[in-house]
């Protein structure tokens, strides 16, 4: 609660927006990216075993300055195969999606330098489909999906003409749907449930670096994090990491 | 950008490329000590199991006496006859253990699954069928009587075979009587066992719900489902169904029979089915061996559980069929009331 007074406080305070036009850098932007990505996931739904494996991420965001604040949105996800990382078992495939919208204000700004502050919602799900080594090669399907709302804090800097984002962002109230045991046909509802940070821990990192090239225009290089605890009945750990490049393009951007 | 913050920048991303590609420990690699092994399938099933309560098991007293056993174990063979030997203390067909490899999985029996089950399949076709031409890969077909129309189907396993009961049911023509026969069917798929039973709905019916488990507890239950029985297929029977059943029709087969009875136009024959209903769910360990384990308790309308009960008949038939004398009472008692006799 005291968490988000502060952050209330900041959020309606006025703007520090001494050297910087645009709370985002430009009126609005939008970015595509690909690249790969790297999951771990222990989830005792499914399995004992630690589940590893890569494959391709893809990234689209977009931001907006509005009224004093920088709209964040962002959606990234993409299917893998997964393999135990020890022991004998069966196989995964996992399709995940994250989204999340972050409103952030400036607080600081020195220099090259400035910090925003503000909330992030943030939506995901994964679906793993486990096929069982056994004789039948049984499949199941299992999901996990979360809505969290938490506070979210970016750094930005301008090197001569690139600009590196640091951003972090972590739930303080949660809404889980964990399957219990595999889905079925007949019974594919969600039942959520609200839990807290003793239960569900999570942070969600990035970092990107970009560089314009031409009028609006900008490459970007963007590495992402997110890690999860779940304390369940059935506890659930996940660990995963993105390397993406992208095309950024901007309207009204401040370096332009 | 200056040469040197090109450097910081690509060593930057090269490393959390790199970072991107480690592989982190989120939990103890699984153990396959005899104790750890014993411990997870123990602690899974706890977790897991619907049918605790409702078959009156003491989870922690087989606990006390298997964990000895399984620890004391000589060789690998002996854990796995001594974990299998837990799970059978649970009474629940849909309950399997399979030691990896070749081994066939090892399920729960009762007393009386050894015995005959007075059906006679060959005697059906010997003495009933008049013509199975139009018999197809999973359903046994043709004409029993001038009005009597008969389809067997002995098992309910693989998937999206339905459409064989529309070409069946449209070689059979319109006949007026149809003998679905279900007896030693062992069951399969659920959904297909629903699909089939489509074929004889005139509308959408329910017929029973199930209750899966969703938390550490026993008891800890979703909220129930209702299970519905839906018209499907190019064209439904609306004739009279004269289904056969026999303690020998489990699971699938025993969803399909729930399902036909609450439809207008089918008449069950025979003997209460098996009596086995767990949604069954895999399990897997360390060393490569699999466990299957019940996840939901199903319960008739009325609210019978259907495990260890199963699915009474309207008619009760239980003499067994007469090889020599060539004579199937269940199958007579059908022909009867289809005006065949």
């Amino acid at each position: 609660v005291k968490l988000l007074l502060v952050l209330s406080l900041l959020l309606f305070a006025p703007p520090i927006l001494a050297a910087q036009t645009t709370p985002c850098g430009s009126r609005a932007a939008l970015t595509l990216a690909a690249g790969v990505s790297q999951h771990d996931r222990a989830d005792a739904s499914v399995s004992p075993a630690q589940f590893e494996g890569r494959g391709g991420e893809y990234l689209l965001g977009t931001s907006a300055s509005i009224r004093g604040f920088c709209a964040v949105a962002s959606m990234h996800g993409g299917m893998r195969s997964l393999t135990a990382v020890s022991g004998t078992f069966g196989s995964e495939r996992l399709v995940d999606a994250d989204g999340g919208l972050a409103l952030l204000r400036p607080v600081v700004h020195r220099g090259v330098m400035s910090l925003d502050v503000g909330v992030d919602a943030r939506g995901s799900l994964a679906a793993t489909q486990h096929s069982f080594a056994d004789a039948a090669r049984s499949v199941s399907t299992f999901r996990l999906g979360v809505a969290s709302l938490g506070p979210a804090a970016r750094v930005r800097m301008n090197v001569r003409d690139a600009r590196i984002d640091a951003s972090i962002s972590s739930p303080i109230v949660s809404l889980v749907d964990h399957s219990y045991s595999a889905l079925w046909s007949g019974d594919e509802r969600a039942d959520p449930r609200i839990v807290s940070p003793s239960t569900l821990r999570a942070a969600n990192v990035q970092l990107a670096i970009s560089r314009t090239i031409g009028r609006g225009v900008g490459l970007s290089a963007t590495y992402t994090a997110s890690a999860l605890r779940f304390d369940g009945a059935r506890p659930v750990r996940t660990l995963s990491q993105s390397a993406l490049l992208g095309i950024t393009l901007e309207r009204g951007g401040d370096r332009q | 950008m200056n040469s040197r913050a090109r450097r910081i920048v690509a060593a930057v991303v090269t490393l959390l490329t790199l970072a991107a590609c480690a592989d982190p420990s989120l939990v103890a690699p699984p153990d396959i000590t005899r104790a750890a092994l014993f411990d997870e399938v123990w602690h899974q099933t706890d977790l897991t199991y619907s049918m605790f309560t409702l078959k009156g098991v003491n989870w922690d007293s087989v606990r006390a006496v298997y964990r000895p056993r399984a620890i004391a174990a000589s060789n690998d063979a002996a854990l796995a006859q001594t974990l299998a030997a837990m799970l059978m203390t649970l009474r629940d067909r849909h309950v399997s253990f399979t030691a990896g490899g070749s081994s066939g999985p090892i399920a729960f029996h009762a007393t009386g699954d050894g015995a005959p089950s007075g059906f006679d399949a060959a005697l059906i076709d010997r003495t009933y069928l008049r013509d199975t031409s139009r018999s197809s890969a999973h359903v046994r077909v043709g004409m029993v009587a001038s009005t009597v129309g008969y389809i067997r189907i002995p098992s309910f396993s693989g998937d999206g075979w339905a459409g064989e009961i529309d070409a069946a049911l449209e070689s059979l023509g319109a006949v007026p009587y149809l003998i679905v026969d279900v007896r030693n069917n062992l069951g399969g798929d659920y959904e297909l066992a629903l699909d089939v039973a489509g074929r004889f709905a005139d509308r959408s019916r329910p017929f029973g719900y199930v209750k899966t488990r969703n938390g550490a507890g026993h008891d800890d239950f979703a909220d129930r489902v209702t299970e519905v029985v839906k018209p499907r297929g190019p064209a439904q029977f609306h004739g009279t169904v004269l289904l056969l059943t026999n303690r020998r029709a489990y699971s699938s087969a025993e969803n399909f029979t729930l399902a036909m009875r609450e439809l207008p136009n089918v008449l069950t024959i025979g003997d209460t089915t098996g009596g086995s209903s767990g949604k069954p769910v895999a399990r897997e360990l360390a060393n490569g061996w699999t466990y299957q384990l019940s996840t939901w308790v199903e319960y008739a309308l009325d609210g019978t559980p259907i495990e260890d009960r199963g699915v009474a008949p309207s008619i009760v038939v239980t003499a067994p069929a007469d090889p020599v004398a060539g004579v199937d009472p269940t199958m007579e008692q059908a022909l009867r009331i289809a005006g065949a006799r």
